[in-house]
């Protein structure tokens, strides 16, 4: 694959690339979950939640 | 390189780093501020500051040059960089290190245990380990920077050691951990667009990604006619399965960094710099990303650089890149980027690499600067005072400690032996085996007490410096302990485990001592354990709603 040999250097070399795949799934999947409360109670406030 | 395009770059890059550092010393006030930012950093500064800090010149000249030598295997060490030291360290350390962070009020890795586990005793040793084997690492990576400079601007060594420690040393200890993370988050950003543009000039030289790969093929034979005693295959190419220059790789290189980086205190104390699990989901996308660049780029172009000066380059024409750097593994990446990169980016490479050091260093000045202000003189010892200026007082004695040991380390060590990037791997092994079972526990298992928590700290520091001492030979040789003992260079003889790093054997140890030893102690009092463990739920996953609210003040501890 790309011109590297054997199996192991071309699968580290996958692995790297899904793994930072997985990263970037996770942030945007989760950039807007586990704020604290502190900051989610002015919100609800303002739209009249208790 | 033109002197005054490089004089012009470097000037820019320093002014912005004492605007940096000025912004960090307006706002640092109080100890929590120099010590954990108030709790309050930005995702992007908190991402790029982790990132930054683990990835040094250790990585980009010391590891870049290791896998000129190696070859792309060390590919495997990127992967675990990102999967465990982001994915699994944000995701599955970070969060519960965050809140139980909050819960207790720590500030310092060693104080986190020592509150969790209810010891002072414990977070003195934890301290003092830190304080007594970070000056090793500080050291290594002043000395990347340092040669890199030296090299790049045929300037003396000591001279350029010297003026780097005295700019980190400023906003270091002006600026705390804020005038760390923001340099950090600069330094980073630099670091990411360097690395890219190093990796996209080196594809296009050398014929495109594929073309290049298998030009290095092409010089499998070579390898092996040199290397193949020892178990070398090819670049692009793992090494034979229980060789010598496997073991390295594997044990050393790959398991050392790739695990140890789970129990870096000057990492974990990033968690706890952030006020929720937000900051620290959106992290994970910019310091995957950010490692993937930062890591990986160095262990492509470290090999292919033996394309270049075996074919490319005329002045080193037939002489792979060990050959053509004379010998010397830490200059490998240095004399590239001068012969094969034009000269404005041999500029922008230089603040590249200085960034590298400098947001490396300034973590590991703070990290023990603080170990030993704040968890030995007034955690271990109790002793009380201006908390802000006894912090400050520990990091200048830790850059004055660090900067000895760096200009004495080259007399010791040989160029050839590729000391920054064993220095760095000796570092996170010893603190992969020291702390990892019991921060692992500690965050994990309410039942855990302080007698697991000593023995596998114990067995773990004790072990790793053993084997460092008496069987490792690359550090057993150096030191001379074992000679002078037992008239032998490694008590292992001429055995494989004389390659074997010392966090292969000790990690185990430590966490079948972790396990014995929490048979024994008495237990953790449930209203402790109530109180480290709020906000933290048992079994599912984080609840973010039911994040808990920062504690004003810590659980005395009982001893």
């Amino acid at each position: 694959m790309f011109g590297l040999e054997g199996i192991a250097v071309p699968l580290g070399f996958a692995l790297c690339i899904l793994s930072t795949l997985a990263c970037v799934v996770y942030g945007v999947l989760n950039w807007n979950r586990g704020q604290c409360p502190e900051e989610t109670r002015p919100r609800r406030a303002a739209r009249g939640e208790n | 390189m033109s002197p005054l395009l490089l004089s012009v770059v470097v000037a820019g890059y320093l002014l912005i780093l004492a605007g940096l550092a000025y912004k960090a010393w307006r706002e640092t006030h109080t100890g929590s501020d120099y010590l954990v930012a108030g709790r309050q950093s930005h995702p992007f500064v908190m991402a790029m500051s982790y990132g930054a800090t683990f990835v040094s010149t250790s990585a980009i000249i010391g590891f870049g040059g290791a896998a000129a030598v190696f070859g792309m295997g060390l590919l495997w060490l990127t992967f675990l960089t990102i999967f465990v030291g982001i994915f699994v360290a944000f995701i599955f350390f970070g969060r519960r290190t965050r809140v139980m962070g909050a819960n207790l009020n720590a500030h310092t890795f060693p104080e986190f245990i020592g509150l969790r586990f209810q010891s002072r005793g414990l977070q003195g040793a934890a301290g003092l380990l830190i304080f007594a084997a970070m000056p090793l690492y500080a050291a290594v990576v002043l000395m990347g920077g340092g040669k890199f400079i030296a090299q790049i601007l045929a300037v003396d060594y000591q001279m350029a050691l010297l003026v780097l420690t005295l700019i980190v040393a400023l906003y270091v200890v002006m600026g705390g951990i804020k005038g760390v993370m923001y340099t950090d988050a600069f330094q980073g950003s630099i670091m990411f667009a360097g690395m890219v543009t190093l990796l996209v000039f080196t594809y296009y030289r050398l014929g495109g990604v594929t073309a290049a790969h298998e030009r290095l093929t092409g010089m499998k034979d070579i390898a092996i006619s040199m290397f193949g005693a020892k178990g070398h295959t090819g670049w692009t190419s793992f090494p034979a399965f229980m060789s010598e220059y496997w073991l390295v790789v594997v044990t050393t290189i790959v398991l050392g960094v790739g695990i140890g980086v789970l129990a870096q205190p000057q990492l974990i104390v990033r968690f706890m710099t952030v006020k929720s699990d937000r900051e620290l989901n959106r992290a994970v996308l910019i310091g995957g990303v950010f490692i993937l660049v930062a890591v990986g780029v160095a262990f492509i172009v470290g090999p292919l650089a033996n394309v270049f000066f075996y074919y490319e380059n005329p002045a080193t024409q037939g002489q792979i890149a060990l050959l053509a750097a004379g010998k010397q593994v830490d200059a490998i990446i240095p004399l590239y980027i001068g012969q094969a990169m034009p000269q404005w980016f041999a500029a922008i490479f230089m603040v590249t690499m200085l960034s590298a050091a400098m947001s490396t260093l300034s973590s590991q000045f703070h990290t023990m600067g603080t170990s030993l202000g704040r968890d030995l003189y007034e955690g271990a010892l109790g002793r009380r005072g201006n908390s802000l200026l006894i912090n400050k007082v520990a990091v200048f004695s830790a850059i004055a400690l660090s900067y000895g040991l760096a200009s004495a380390l080259p007399v010791f060590f040989e160029g050839g032996t590729a000391i920054i990037a064993h220095g760095t791997a000796i570092f996170f092994g010893i603190c992969a085996a020291a702390f990892l079972p019991m921060y692992f526990g500690a965050i994990y298992f309410r039942g855990m007490t302080r007698a697991g928590a000593w023995a596998g700290f114990a067995t773990g520091t004790l072990v790793s410096l053993f084997w460092i001492f008496f069987v490792h030979i690359k550090e057993s040789k150096s030191l001379m302990l074992c000679q002078a003992l037992f008239g032998v260079d490694s008590l292992a003889g001429d055995t494989l485990w004389t390659v074997v790093d010392p966090l292969v054997v000790a990690l185990p140890l430590s966490i079948v001592a972790t396990v014995v030893g929490n048979l024994h102690g008495a237990k953790i009092p449930v209203r402790h354990l109530v109180h480290c463990f709020r906000g933290i739920p048992r079994f599912s996953r984080q609840m973010p709603g039911k994040t808990s609210l920062p504690l004003t003040g810590g659980v005395p501890a009982a001893d």
